[in-house]
């Protein structure tokens, strides 16, 4: 009898086209992954750019920064957004913006212009790349600094000329890099993050639902008139069962496909098995199809957050 | 009675209809304003996790006998140096030898010996590095930092060695060329020690003017208004296909009845969103006398979509399924489930035309006002 009403109510679900489209979705994704070439990216530590200073002095010491020998790749961007466009997906690190007139505050030694920094919560290279940073920029204004400080001297003409001389001098601090040849990134190979995981769970909510509805549906229409209570309960159970299993086997497998045996599996797993009696109790809760159709929306947003709130949290 | 009274009768009968269900239609959008709020700073404070690196240990050595002005300051170069603190952890040390027993040992990856007069004097002894090669990358950042601040040191010596020439060319007195170093010296030191004062630090995650958490509770108020269409889609479907006779007779076509029901949809959104609004800036404390119009174009999106899933379709589930899939599909392409910069670029490229980005702004716009 169990089997029997099973395979009926299977073939119904698989006759309706909304499951068969939620199955297809299931199936598309995992299909897209697979099929989707992956993307290689360079490990390399980025920092973006942006100057808005156009001064020669700003030009000058921009230019420095791209050329630096550091372990940090300085680079220039085209605006305000692709800097934080660039930082927010990963592209890189942390960026600078660096507004008109910074460069004539800075030898100035004026607080009220100062560069605009924007890292992410996940940074933890920010201070040294801000090191880096400002060690470049002092480096091609500090003759531009010291002449401006000893200007009622009246001795500054001079400066720049021995200044450069000084620079390629041995007389003055070196150190010696501690570190031999440049640190080799390893580039780093992504495949794009298809939610399947997320899809699998909001659909497993909705097939228990919608065998729920379906059950009271039938049941408002006579259908089960003659059948004792324990049967009726057994039967909404076999009809939650019937929708939920190939959802939950799709999900699995897919999962299986993409992440492998892991916290997302055992994600879906677990909704699956929850939705079961959860749906069952919940139509037992609300008897009427009418009451069933307005919580089930909610039901289903509140899946599909919860569902995204776990996943960031594996 | 012509068409359009038929049609007006008809819209505000639907009015009428709504409004009573407006208590029940208040309750679920609060209660979904609450649990979708909760869930939004849930999700803003951890889509971004903090990466976790390894410190390093660095001994230095610095002796007694150098502690004058100038290697005070040094001193507190080293040890105070924000971002040489959150790399490496710094260990003194009272010998060069024990520097190295610690480094021999592995207790340490660096040790820095420091000579004596370096900071007093001219530095022209150099600064001694020992360090247990590896090719980790930490050995590299910490490096890298080493040569940022030894680039200072380079700067500020060649500077003040510029102005003893440049005071000597110009034949200034002692007194005059004394003043001179010092005016370098300081005047460097405060480009060197003073960079929080030229930077201003920003998060990347911040959406236009809004903190990240601002915007996900703007994405939660939309949600929660919009979602109320979920009690409002059957009250208006359930008559209309009761007075369907009539509303043939009358030749009150499908287009008739879309702008009807979008004009019986748009006073039972704003009371649902008013409520909202209200509990949204009560908690976070904010006022923004320009709510309403901020948040009436978005109004009429969700009643122009709402209609539309209620008069092409019969099917209540059908409809509701449809505005949720729709909603979603515009949430999503706003940047209200991942932010934009987790979107794929085919994506973000739509993001602008699409109405989700411009709907989620308003809303946020209409509980936080134009500033964070």
């Amino acid at each position: 009898m169990f089997l029997n009403r099973f395979t009926v109510q299977t073939k119904r679900f698989f006759a309706h086209p909304l499951y068969i489209f939620m199955l297809a979705l299931i199936v598309l994704m995992t299909i897209t992954y697979v099929l989707l070439p992956a993307k290689e990216q360079s490990a390399a530590i980025r920092v973006g750019i942006y100057n808005a200073d156009d001064s020669e002095l700003g030009k000058k010491a921009v230019a420095a920064l791209l050329v630096d020998d550091s372990l940090y790749t300085f680079y220039e961007c085209n605006s305000e957004d692709d800097l934080k466009y660039d930082i927010t997906s990963g592209y890189s690190e942390c960026g600078y913006v660096i507004p008109s007139g910074f460069f004539d505050s800075y030898v100035k030694g004026a607080y009220d212009n100062p560069v605009q920094l924007y890292d992410m919560p996940k940074s933890t290279l920010t201070l040294p790349i801000n090191e880096r940073f400002f060690s470049c920029i002092f480096s091609v204004c500090a003759p531009y600094i010291a002449e401006l400080a000893i200007a009622p001297y009246g001795i500054e003409a001079d400066y720049g000329k021995i200044y450069d001389e000084y620079t390629k001098s041995d007389k003055v601090f070196r150190l010696e890099p501690v570190t031999k040849d440049s640190y080799r990134f390893e580039s780093g190979v992504y495949k794009l993050d298809v939610p399947v995981a997320q899809t699998s769970v909001v659909l497993l909510v909705l097939s228990g639902l919608i065998a729920q509805f379906m059950f009271l549906t039938d049941r408002e229409s006579g259908k089960y008139t003659m059948l004792k209570k324990s049967e009726l309960l057994s039967l909404s159970f076999i009809m939650s069962l019937a929708a939920i299993l190939p959802v939950l086997a799709t999900g699995i497998i897919a999962c299986l496909i993409m992440y492998g045996v892991g916290a997302k599996l055992l994600l879906v797993l677990v909704t699956g098995t929850v939705m079961l009696p959860v749906s069952v109790l919940l139509s037992q809760a609300l008897k009427k199809s009418t009451l069933f159709v307005k919580a089930l929306p909610i039901i289903v947003l509140i899946s599909i957050v919860l569902s995204f709130v776990l996943t960031l949290a594996m | 009675m012509s068409t359009f009274a038929q049609l007006c009768r008809l819209t505000k009968a639907n009015i009428k209809r709504l409004l009573i269900k407006l208590p029940g239609v208040i309750t679920v959008a609060v209660f979904l304003l609450v649990s979708l709020s909760a869930a939004a700073i849930v999700v803003s404070d951890n889509l971004y996790k903090p990466e976790n690196m390894d410190k390093i240990n660095v001994a230095f050595y610095m002796p007694d006998s150098n502690i004058n002005a100038y290697s005070s300051v040094g001193y507190d170069l080293i040890t105070n140096m924000q971002s040489l603190s959150n790399t490496a952890e710094l260990i003194e040390v009272d010998s060069e030898e024990a520097g190295k027993d610690m480094l021999s040992k592995g207790l340490v990856s660096y040790l820095i010996v420091i000579p004596e007069s370096f900071f007093g004097g001219f530095m022209t002894e150099g600064i001694q590095v020992f360090f247990n090669a590896s090719t980790s990358i930490m050995t590299y950042i910490t490096n890298d930092l080493f040569m940022a601040f030894a680039r200072y040191y380079t700067t500020a010596q060649t500077g003040i060695f510029t102005a003893i020439d440049d005071a000597e060319l110009n034949s200034l007195s002692d007194d005059i060329r004394s003043r001179l170093i010092s005016l370098i010296n300081f005047t460097f030191l405060d480009r060197a020690l003073n960079k929080d004062a030229y930077t201003a630090v920003h998060s990347a995650t911040d959406v236009g003017v809004h903190s990240l958490e601002q915007h996900y509770i703007g994405v939660a108020l939309l949600l929660s208004v919009a979602f109320t269409a979920f009690l409002m889609i059957p009250v208006l479907q359930k008559p209309n296909r009761g007075i369907r006779t009539k509303l043939t007779v009358f030749k009150i076509g499908k287009w008739s009845l879309f702008l009807s029901n979008t004009a019986s949809l748009l006073p039972a959104f704003l009371l649902a969103f008013i409520p909202c609004l209200i509990a949204g800036q009560i908690y976070y404390k904010t006022f923004t006398p320009l709510a309403l119009v901020y948040a009436l174009p978005v109004v009429c999106i969700l009643a122009l979509i709402t209609s539309a899933f209620s008069t092409a379709t019969d099917s209540i589930l059908a409809a509701e399924l449809g505005f949720l899939v729709v909603i979603l599909i515009l949430c999503y392409a706003g940047g209200g489930i991942l932010p934009e910069g987790m979107l794929p670029k085919a994506v973000r490229s739509i993001s602008h035309i699409l109405p989700g980005d411009f709907m989620i702004r308003s809303m946020t716009l209409a509980l936080f006002g134009g500033g964070a």
